[in-house]
C-alpha cells in the first residue's frame, strides 16, 4: 500500500485544570500516545464514550488545537512543523464537520457566504464565479442554489448539517474530520446524512475521519475502526472484524451495551460496574483494568500495548486473542 | 395483564403565541397498566415531552393549554384536580425523571436532602426515620456506602450517579407510576445499559407502571412490552413491542424502522429515508400529518383524519392505507 493519506505517531496532548492561588494545577491527559492511519478515499470510525479524547484527537490532528509531543503528517508533509501559511494551504485539504450545526454556523452570516468564504479566503473563485460554485454546492448536498440567500435560523438541524457539509467540501478536500455529524439529529434525518456522506465519497473520493459515540453508526460507515478509552486507543480493526471478533474487553462491553433493536433478541449483556475514571487520576497498569471483568493481577501494574492479534487486528490487552 | 392504572383519552395541548394557537399534542390516546413499560417513541417535535409533561400538570400554562381530554389515575381525572389534589399525587404517586440529571438537581442541596423533601411534603416520617429511608433509597438505586454518598452535591457526582439519584428521588414515597423522559439520553452506552437495568429491575420488584419516552429504538426494542409511535402530536401506532418491530403497519413506523443503521442493510449500503421533514407545528392542517412524506398516501389522506382503528392482534393504527401485515422489515 502506498503511503497513508493522514499519518499519526505517539500523539500527546494534555490540558492543565484548576490551579488557582493555592490549589494544585491538575494535568488531564486527553489525548495519550495515539498512533493513527487513515488512508485515501477510506472511513476510520473513532469510537469511545464522553472524555475519551475522540474529538481533542480529531481537532488537533487539523491543529485546531495544538499537540504537546507527537508527529501528524498529512499527505506527507509534516502538519505540525508547518507555518502560517503552510498550515492554509493544508487546511484546503482538511475540513471538519462539527456535531452541532446549529451552533457551527455564524447566525448572521448568509448560507451562501458561509459556504463561499473559504474559496475567498483562498482566492479561488469571486463574484459570479463563487456564486455557480456555491450554487452547485448547494446541490450537491441536495439543497436548493435560492437557499444561499438565506440565514442559518431558517434551516431544520438536517439541513444545517447539509449546510456544514457544503462548507467543508466547497474546497474539495481529500479529508474531513466528522466529529459527531449526526448525533444531534433525529433518526430518519440521520439517515438522509448518512447516506448523504456515502454518495459524496464514492463521487469524490473524499476520506472521513468518522467520531462517534454511536456504535452502530460508526459501524455502518467505517472501512476500520479505533476505539479510544481514556485517551488511548484500545483496540483497531476492519469494521467487520471488530464487531464480530473483539479483541479488548472494553470493546466487547461496549458491543454488548448498545441496545439492539431486535426484541427477545437479546444477548448476554456484560455489565460494566462503576464509571468511566477520571482522566485526571487515570488507573495504574491498565486504563480500563478497575472496570474490566477478565482482570489479572499483570494488568494493574503494566501498561499493555497495542500489539498485532490478527493481520490488521489490533488490541491493547494482555490477554488478547480472547 | 391488569387494569389500566393510567389513562390517558384524547388529550389536546396546545401553545398559544402572537402566531397563533398551535396543538402540540393533538388527540392522544394512551393507557398503561401495572407492572408494564409502556415506550412512546418519537422524534424531536412529536409531542412526546409535552404529553408527558401534561400527566402532572408540569407545563407553563400559559402559553401551553389544555384543551381537551382526561388522564384517569385510579379513577380521578388529573386535568380536573385542584392543585392542592394535583400536589398528592405528584412525587408520591406519579413520579418522574428527566433527561438531563444535572438541570433537575438543585446544585445548593446536598442529595439526602433533595430525596429526603418529597418525605417531608408526603409523609408524616420523623427526620431520623427520613434519613434512614434515603439511606435505604440510595442503596436501592445501586450507590455504594450510601450513609456517606448522602452529604454529597450534585456536581460530586457523575451523569450516571446522579440519574440514580433521580431515581431514588422518583422512588422515595412508593408510586405507581413512573414517567421516564428520555432518562439515558444523556449517558454514554455502558452508563445507559446500567439505568435501563435498574429501572427493569424497580419496576418489577414494585410493579410500577412505566411510561418511558424515547427517540432510540434500540432501547424501545430492550425494555418496552408495548410501544405507541407518536408523529406530529398523534399516535399513529400502538401495538405490543415484538409485533411492531416484526411487523409495522403505519408507513412511518415502518419507514422509522428502516432507516435505522445496523439492521438489514449491509455496511456502507444506502439506508431507507423518509424524504422531508416533521411538518412545523404552523404547517399542520387537516387530514393524515404523514401524508406529505408518505409513499402510499391515498387522495383520501389529505382530506380526513385518519383515526386510530384497531387491526389483527390488539394493534391500533391511524392509517387509512397501512403497510400489508407480510411486508415484514427485512424486504
Amino acid at each position: 500500500m502506498s503511503a497513508p493519506l493522514l499519518r499519526v505517531r505517539g500523539l500527546h496532548k494534555r490540558f492543565s485544570v484548576g490551579g488557582g492561588f493555592l490549589a494544585r494545577r491538575a494535568w488531564l491527559r486527553a489525548v495519550d500516545g495515539v498512533d493513527l492511519d487513515v488512508n485515501s478515499g477510506e472511513t476510520v470510525g473513532l469510537v469511545g464514550e464522553s472524555g475519551c479524547g475522540k474529538s481533542t484527537l480529531g481537532r488537533t490532528i487539523l491543529r485546531l488545537i495544538e499537540a504537546d509531543r507527537g508527529e501528524i503528517s498529512f499527505e506527507g508533509q509534516d502538519v505540525r512543523a508547518a507555518g502560517r501559511r503552510e498550515l492554509r494551504a493544508l487546511r484546503r485539504r482538511m475540513q471538519i464537520v462539527f456535531q452541532d450545526p446549529y451552533a457551527s454556523l455564524n447566525p448572521r452570516m448568509r448560507v451562501g457566504d458561509a459556504i463561499g468564504e473559504g474559496l475567498g479566503i483562498h482566492r479561488i473563485a469571486r463574484g459570479d464565479a463563487r456564486r455557480r460554485q456555491v450554487a452547485e454546492l448547494l446541490e450537491t448536498v441536495g439543497m436548493r442554489p435560492e437557499h444561499a440567500s438565506r440565514y442559518p435560523h431558517e434551516f431544520s438541524g438536517g439541513q444545517r448539517q447539509r449546510i456544514g457539509i457544503a462548507r467543508a467540501l466547497a474546497l474539495r478536500p481529500s479529508l474531513i474530520v466528522a466529529d459527531e455529524p449526526v448525533s444531534s439529529l433525529d433518526v430518519s434525518i440521520q439517515a438522509q446524512i448518512l447516506n448523504l456522506m456515502l454518495d459524496l465519497q464514492k463521487q469524490l473520493g473524499v476520506a472521513y475521519l468518522f467520531i462517534s459515540h454511536d456504535l452502530r453508526v460508526v459501524k455502518h460507515m467505517s472501512d476500520r475502526v479505533f476505539v479510544m478509552y481514556l485517551g488511548r486507543v484500545v483496540e483497531e480493526a476492519p469494521s467487520r472484524d471488530l464487531y464480530a471478533r473483539p479483541q479488548h474487553p472494553y470493546t466487547e462491553s461496549l458491543l454488548s451495551a448498545v441496545p439492539e433493536p431486535n426484541p427477545g433478541g437479546r444477548r448476554d449483556r456484560i455489565q460494566l460496574s462503576g464509571d468511566v475514571p477520571s482522566p485526571l487520576a487515570p488507573p495504574s497498569g491498565c486504563p480500563f483494568h478497575p472496570r474490566c471483568p477478565r482482570v489479572v493481577e499483570r494488568c494493574r501494574s503494566e501498561t499493555p500495548a497495542l500489539r498485532e492479534i490478527h493481520p490488521g487486528h489490533r488490541s491493547a490487552c494482555h490477554l488478547a486473542p480472547l | 395483564m391488569s387494569e389500566p392504572i393510567l389513562q390517558i383519552r384524547g388529550l389536546r395541548v396546545s401553545f398559544r403565541t402572537d402566531a397563533g394557537v398551535f396543538p402540540a399534542v393533538d388527540g392522544v390516546d394512551l393507557e398503561l397498566c401495572r407492572g408494564e413499560t409502556l415506550c412512546v417513541v418519537g422524534e424531536s417535535g412529536c409531542g412526546k415531552s409535552v404529553m408527558a409533561l401534561s400527566v402532572l400538570r408540569l407545563l407553563p400554562e400559559p402559553p401551553a393549554e389544555v384543551e381537551a381530554g382526561e388522564i384517569l389515575f385510579q379513577g380521578q381525572d388529573l386535568l380536573a384536580a385542584s392543585p392542592k389534589e394535583l400536589q398528592a399525587v405528584r412525587g408520591n404517586q406519579i413520579s418522574m425523571i428527566f433527561q438531563e440529571p444535572m438541570t433537575s438537581l438543585n446544585p445548593v442541596f446536598n442529595i439526602g436532602n433533595q430525596i429526603g423533601e418529597a418525605l417531608k411534603v408526603h409523609t408524616d416520617l420523623s427526620r431520623r426515620q427520613r434519613r434512614d429511608r434515603v439511606v435505604e433509597l440510595l442503596d436501592l438505586v445501586g450507590i455504594d456506602s450510601p450513609g456517606l454518598r448522602l452529604r454529597d452535591y450534585p456536581h460530586q457526582l457523575s451523569g450516571g450517579m446522579r440519574q440514580r439519584v433521580m431515581i431514588a428521588m422518583a422512588l422515595s414515597c412508593s408510586p405507581d407510576v413512573l414517567i421516564a423522559d428520555e432518562p439515558t439520553t444523556a449517558l454514554d452506552v455502558t452508563i445507559q445499559a446500567q439505568i435501563l437495568e435498574l429501572i427493569e429491575e424497580l419496576k418489577q420488584r414494585m410493579r410500577l407502571g412505566v411510561l418511558l419516552i424515547t427517540h432510540d429504538l434500540g432501547v424501545v426494542a430492550e425494555v418496552a412490552q408495548r410501544v405507541a409511535v407518536l408523529y406530529a402530536g398523534r399516535v399513529v401506532e400502538t401495538a405490543g413491542v415484538r409485533e411492531i418491530f416484526a411487523a409495522p403497519r403505519h408507513p412511518y413506523t415502518y419507514g422509522l424502522l428502516r432507516s435505522m443503521t445496523g439492521g438489514e442493510v449491509g455496511q456502507r449500503q444506502r439506508l431507507h429515508t423518509i424524504p422531508g421533514v416533521v411538518p412545523d407545528l404552523a404547517e399542520r392542517r387537516g387530514g393524515c400529518h404523514f401524508r406529505d412524506r408518505c409513499s402510499r398516501a391515498l387522495e383520501l389522506c389529505g382530506r380526513v383524519d385518519p383515526e386510530l382503528a384497531p387491526l389483527a392482534g390488539g394493534r391500533l393504527t391511524a392509517c387509512h392505507n397501512p403497510v400489508p401485515a407480510a411486508a415484514g422489515i427485512a424486504s
